[in-house]
């Protein structure tokens, strides 16, 4: 193990940056064209964009509430949870597009969640107390069908403070519910179904490293992951919970 | 060529490779892993106006390729690929190395892990950052770094081992 280091390198060392890669770059940055793929690419990134859409939050026409219920793991689908709502949509400030080849998707990183909170509109369950230290707030949106948001908090959990990463997923459209889906990736296996104190069904999995756990609430699709047992996950949600 | 251009431009230089290779082993697909680096670099270039508050380049820009390549794994529903497609860095069309090649045995290891435990190994021992630096750039506590790096480091033994057997 001592030389995982030198041979990490020495195979890698292989991949330069090629020159056409740095100019293309450039002329991106100048062209104000900046989140596309390579040109060579947009085909790939246009199907991807596309399939990310339809895998993130996809759905049906059923108005009001639908049922969310497919998630997998390892392409094993795990149990339904509570039902996703379709939200309105407030625009925030100072949203970024990620190109101008469609589909575009906007997005914008934050310094405080409040202000994530207040400008989409949104009564998030997220934990508010003073001195919760968030890092990497981030909000991405499609302006129809979704809004996306990412962030890493560092909580007291247990004996002990540790980062919890924490996603959350709000539909915008009924046709964008219905067929939801995602695979979580990585070495996770399905451990069991709880229940949080208000009766929301949780789904709770784990890796080697992590445990997370997936639950909706208000009809909003909520996802926290931290190196901690799934017991101390779910107080953590119950606390948060009024 | 103005002054922002000139700066990334040596920002590209200096950092670029090292960045390359950290998106290529995260992503484990080449043309992918271009795409990372670009939007890593195009994201620099928007806050180079910030570059005078960042103590430390390297690992600020580290922490914007592990964003923008967890970000681009959810937008593309990434999938594991089995080959590294580098006909751009050969010049070949489509000639292909595979992850199963002895030369890239480290690699392929590597991309076994789960990506918790991948994202510490490849910033520990690809870009030689302390557990502390790690511990900033990804935004976790130094113990997680550790039990990671441990866990990491385990895992791997198993892996080499069960690969070395076969």
């Amino acid at each position: 193990m001592t030389d995982l280091s030198k041979q990490l390198k020495e195979e890698l060392s292989v991949f330069t940056v090629p020159d056409k890669l740095v100019e293309d770059t450039i002329r991106k940055t100048k062209s104000g064209s900046v989140s596309d793929a390579t040109k060579k690419h947009n085909k790939f990134f246009t199907v991807a964009a596309v399939l990310a859409l339809c895998l993130l939050i996809s759905g049906s026409a059923i108005a009001g509430v639908l049922r969310y219920q497919n998630i997998y793991i390892n392409g094993e689908a795990l149990p339904e949870l509570d039902a996703m709502k379709t939200y309105s949509y407030y625009e925030a400030d100072g949203l970024q597009p990620s190109g101008t080849a469609a589909p575009v998707i906007y997005s914008k990183e934050y310094e405080d969640i409040s202000e994530l909170i207040n400008e989409i509109h949104k009564n998030l369950l997220v934990p508010m107390a003073s001195g919760a230290e968030y890092q990497d707030i981030y909000y991405e949106t499609d302006k129809t069908d979704y809004e996306y948001i990412r962030y890493q908090l560092s909580a007291a959990i247990g004996t002990g403070r540790t980062a919890i990463e924490s996603q959350i997923f709000i539909a915008l459209s009924d046709s964008q519910i219905r067929s939801y889906s995602q695979e979580l990736l990585g070495d996770y296996t399905f451990e069991k179904e709880e229940l949080t104190k208000n009766g929301n069904k949780v789904i709770i999995a784990g890796s080697e490293a992590v445990d997370l756990i997936i639950f909706v609430a208000d009809g909003i699709l909520y996802q926290f992951e931290a190196p901690v047992s799934a017991e101390e996950l779910l107080e953590y949600v119950n606390d948060m919970i009024k | 060529m103005g002054d922002n251009e000139q700066l990334l431009r040596k920002l590209m230089n200096e950092y670029g490779d090292d960045i390359l290779r950290l998106c290529i082993i995260y992503m484990n697909d080449y043309h992918t892993a271009e795409d990372a680096w670009q939007e890593t670099f195009i994201r620099v270039y928007k806050n180079l106006n910030r570059l005078s508050e960042i103590s430390s380049i390297k690992p600020w820009i580290c922490r914007i390729a592990i964003n923008t390549c967890r970000t681009l794994q959810r937008k593309t529903a990434y999938r594991r690929y089995n080959e590294l497609i580098i006909d751009d860095i050969t010049g070949e069309t489509h000639s292909n190395i595979t992850l199963c090649e002895n030369h890239l045995s480290m690699c392929k290891a590597i991309d076994q892990l789960s990506l918790k435990l991948k994202e510490v190994i490849i910033l520990h021992y690809l870009h030689d950052f302390s557990v502390k630096e790690i511990s900033s750039i990804l935004g976790i506590g130094t113990g997680t770094v550790l039990v990671r790096l441990q866990r990491g480091r385990e895992k791997l033994k198993e892996i080499l081992k069960e690969d070395c057997a076969s």
